[in-house]
């Protein structure tokens, strides 16, 4: 057990915050709920329930008689706070142990914090002191020890670098979000201690916020617009610019922190004036400006310090520096005017948020534990004995298609002076402490199509947690409703494989994604679609395993846009927009836009109406008939009986299903159809099955010969730490896309390996003999414009025999574009197959 | 792409949005927002403009500058910055808490 305080709190007049020491380190815990390091001192009793930190922090101003901050300031005193909602007088020391008590949530840890260092402000009394040991004791520590808040700072700089601060004296000087401080220290006889110190309770970063308004923006917007009275009708509640002033301030803020690290800054609005006019309003605000609104206050901050310095008797030359703490003393200006005003060296070494709790957790970590256990021990032994007596039961749907759902508990046993605290765990709600009660409802918010997760956690009067048996709150947002559900299969969509000369499917919704299901992917048009000629755009839409051949799956959308309905010719690599829908009750909606003629479509799917398109199944069903025909030869030569004889039978199978088809009236009522494209289904896949048996082998191949290439010309090549990760990057899923014996598929990767080889290639000198050899690998290809490849032939012939390796070059360059044009340009290659998008 | 950087794009599409809402160019602009953030939800990124919704103290989603006399009943009248949530697998968390501006 470790035998030293260890923990140090910074009791804070604006913010708060709980750190501790461990091995020579200092930890400042996080606030849970929001990751901040500090909670503001605010706290607000509304409705039955208490809120500590930022929230109550947005109610401070409006509702005075339910939110009290601030209230460090009269600690020691026997002002009492009246709180309307529960009717009763609250101390300070009793706010201030609700800070305290909140503090505790934050360590993350799961120690119970039984001692603390807890910081005071320089000028505090022994009254006053005295009060924030009793708030100590009341939020349950059983030894508090008292640190003054500009030691603590000192010691978070004298521990940062291991400083010797002997026989030096130096101003703290702390300027935070609502209160200025400055105190001088020094160490004399190794005593470290504040020898002066003054301050103002009502200056910080907040009175900044409000100047930059009432300075810089409420005087350019009257040169804006026509307003009567500007600033009143913005500050007054029942103002017409009320509203705006809110939306402001939090805009000079930003603009203000913006300035810490840039020279300028831009305030962006929109209102009306009186008359009604729209004003837009682009301000630029720079330093100087800053300078300029935020000098008085700097001003009075210097006058406080003269004032110590006077009294004391002290020179500015006899200061080493002046410690800057607090938020606000990142505004450069002030450091600046500081500097400059009073010819001090301005220290900024340490954080000057956490400054203070840093200096509390390394004064915690030298001093013993000494523990006095106070009144409340017994109090909260009480509680501990009886917490596990507590039974509790809770009711919740574990679905809900609301935006708020309601939680049910009913507790049985000992509930006096205990409360609960619900808590979204994405940290977007948090019921505050309210009082147990024997039952209780509280309604959850849920944040939409998400499984959304909630603790209920039951505390003592120390906000102590009790251990309970109650298991996390999960509630699905909008899912599993009576018809939603998974999807049980793939939806993809069929996409050209060019350079195969078939299609493939690329998956739009993955198997067992919870509808509904939104997606928008961007495609582009694989060959250009002539408007007014017979050719098409085909969407299709498909429902099974995206390794599957297209064929195999089945259609449940189809958008066929035929040339004649374009408005001008579809470019090849022009954009499709595809938007697809997939509602609870499984409808698929499909939304199409062609951003090159600005042509929309929209269609919504049916799943319960399966859309075949019986021109399209005979096109497939013909097409699989003559492949097997030449398939079937191949075959008969190789002496490949068995292979063979399964090929007659399928073909067989195909005449009996065109049989059928032909013989269906186009009004048919019945479930023929369907039944014919189950049939054709199946068919689909023993094709597939046949073809894909050597294709694949060879796909296989020429896989590995593309890997195995760029993998040498990583090694051997020019080829950088980019080129590797981009290999990495292809054959990531190297296993999947090999296991899923998808040709198109594994032939896009093909593609992606050989671009890649390329590339490292390409950054190869090339020599003469290259060169040579790749125009004599030219000659030989085949080329449909026989002419232009001949005379480009010619031309390099003669300019090898000069000898020109230049002009050579050159030719072989024009005969691999001629190549490639050829290859992209094939009119039949694709046309009578391909969906029309890659 | 670093989390900040997601989320600067991610309230300027929000800006947009606000900025062309009523405007002949929302229209055509709509597209390409669409686009915008369907790339951004592709990365796990999701924006909500709480514009409407019913405000209180437990709503730990929004940092709230109360305006107007009361301080009851609140309703959310203005959003400076949206909730911007990041979804891996089944876990939800907010990135980004709104600032809007209430009234009683």
């Amino acid at each position: 057990m470790e035998n030293t305080i260890n923990f140090g709190i910074d009791l804070g007049t604006t913010n708060s915050a709980i750190a501790k020491y461990s091995e020579g380190e200092i930890e400042v815990f996080r606030n849970p709920l929001n990751l901040k390091q500090t909670l503001p001192s605010v706290i607000a009793f509304r409705k039955n329930r208490i809120v500590i930190g930022d929230k109550a922090r947005e109610l401070l101003q409006k509702d005075p008689l339910n939110v009290v901050g601030g209230f460090k300031r009269k600690m020691g005193t026997s002002d009492k706070y009246f709180i309307e909602s529960t009717m009763e007088s609250l101390s300070s020391e009793q706010l201030s142990a609700y800070i305290l008590k909140e503090l505790k949530n934050f360590v993350h840890t799961g120690e119970t914090v039984e001692a603390a260092v807890i910081t005071i402000p320089a000028s505090f009394d022994t009254m006053q002191s005295n009060a924030t040991k009793k708030a100590g004791y009341e939020a349950g520590f059983q030894q508090v020890t008292l640190l003054q808040e500009p030691i603590a700072a000192s010691l978070a700089f004298a521990n940062k670098g291991n400083k010797d601060l002997n026989d030096q004296s130096w101003l703290v000087y702390d300027l935070g979000g609502g209160t200025f401080d400055v105190a001088l220290v020094s160490i004399a006889d190794d005593e470290m201690k504040v020898i002066d110190h003054e301050g103002d309770n009502y200056l910080g970063g907040t009175d900044f916020d409000k100047a930059i308004v009432e300075k810089i923006i409420i005087p350019h917007l009257e040169l804006e617009g026509t307003f009567d009275n500007l600033e009143k009708q913005m500050k007054s509640a029942s103002g017409r610019y009320n509203r705006l002033y809110n939306v402001l301030l939090f805009k000079a803020e930003e603009a203000k922190i913006q300035l810490t690290n840039s020279q300028t800054a831009e305030i962006e609005f929109e209102t009306e004036d009186d008359t009604g006019e729209e004003i837009e309003v682009y301000l630029t605000i720079n330093r100087d400006h800053l300078n300029m609104v935020l000098k008085p206050y700097v001003d009075r901050t210097i006058g406080m310090i003269e004032n110590v310095l006077s009294r004391n008797d002290i020179r500015i030359e006899d200061i080493e520096f002046a410690l800057m703490i607090g938020g606000s003393t990142y505004i450069p200006t002030v450091r600046e005017q500081i500097a400059a005003q009073l010819g001090v060296e301005v220290n900024c070494d340490i954080d000057p948020t956490t400054a203070v709790v840093i200096g509390a957790g390394y004064f915690a970590g030298m001093k013993m534990k000494n523990l006095a256990p106070p009144k409340q021990e017994k109090k909260e032994r009480n509680s501990s004995s009886t917490a596990n007596e507590l039974n509790i039961r809770t009711a919740f749907s574990k679905v809900s298609q609301d935006q708020e759902t309601p939680f049910i508990a009913e507790i049985k046993g000992d509930i006096n002076n205990k409360f609960f605290r619900i808590l979204r765990l994405d940290g977007g709600f948090d019921s505050g402490l309210k009082p147990l009660k024997p039952a209780l409802t509280e309604y959850l918010p849920l944040v939409p199509n998400v499984f959304n997760q909630f603790s209920f956690k039951i505390y003592d009067e120390l906000n102590n947690p009790i251990p309970t048996e109650v298991p996390p709150i999960g509630i699905t947002h909008g899912k599993f409703s009576i018809d939603g559900q998974p999807l049980p299969n793939d939806i993809c969509l069929e996409v050209d494989a060019i350079e195969e000369g078939t299609t493939f499917l690329e998956p739009i919704f993955k198997k067992n994604a919870i509808l509904p299901v939104k997606k928008t992917i961007v495609k582009e048009i694989s060959r250009t679609i002539i408007k007014d000629s017979s050719d098409a755009l085909i969407i299709n839409i498909l429902e099974g395993a995206v390794d599957n051949l297209p064929a195999a799956n089945k259609t449940i959308g189809f958008i066929k846009i035929l040339g004649k309905d374009l408005h001008r010719d579809l470019i090849k690599g022009s954009d499709v927009e595809l938007t697809f829908e997939v509602s609870e009750s499984r409808d698929l909606k499909v939304e199409v836009y062609l951003t090159l003629s600005g042509q929309e479509y929209e269609n919504v799917f049916n799943p319960s109406e399966t859309h075949i398109d019986l021109e399209n199944m005979k096109m497939d069903l013909e097409s699989f008939r003559i492949n097997l025909l030449k398939k079937q030869n191949e075959v008969a030569a190789s002496e490949d009986y068995g292979q063979a004889a399964l090929m007659r039978d399928l073909i067989e199978e195909i005449e009996l299903l065109k049989n059928r088809i032909a013989h269906l009236n186009v009004d048919d009522v019945t479930d023929e159809k369907y039944q014919i494209d189950e049939a054709r289904r199946t068919i689909a896949q023993k094709v597939h099955r046949i073809f894909n048996r050597s294709v694949l082998q060879k796909t296989f191949e020429k896989y590995y010969q593309a890997r195995d290439n760029v993998r040498s010309a990583i090694t051997y090549g020019q080829s950088t730490d980019e080129d590797q990760r981009r290999l990495d990057q292809i054959i990531q899923s190297e296993k999947t896309y090999l296991a899923s014996d998808n040709v198109g598929l594994i032939n896009m990767k093909i593609t992606q390996l050989e671009g890649l080889n390329r590339a490292i290639n390409s950054r190869k000198e090339v020599t003469p003999a290259d060169i040579v050899n790749h125009f004599s690998w030219l000659k030989i290809m085949d080329y449909k414009d026989k002419n232009e490849a001949n005379t480009l032939i010619k031309k390099g012939e003669k300019a090898l025999d000069k000898g020109s390796h230049t002009a050579l070059l050159d030719v072989v360059n024009q005969l691999y574009m001629l190549k490639k044009r050829e290859e992209d340009n094939d009119p039949d290659s694709f046309k009578k197959t391909g969906t029309g998008l890659k | 792409m670093h989390e900040s950087q997601i989320k600067e794009i991610i309230n300027q599409i929000f800006e947009i949005e606000k900025k062309i809402s009523g405007d002949p160019l929302e229209k055509s602009l709509s597209r390409n927002l669409r686009r915008l953030k369907s790339a951004t939800e592709e990365m796990g990124f999701n924006f909500h403009n709480p514009l409407g919704e019913k405000y209180d103290i437990t709503r730990l989603d929004c940092e709230a500058m109360i305006s107007g006399e009361s301080a009851d009943n609140l309703k959310i009248v203005e959003v400076i910055k949206p909730i911007i949530y990041f979804r891996e697998g089944e876990t939800n968390s907010i990135l980004q808490k709104a600032v809007v501006v209430t009234e009683g």
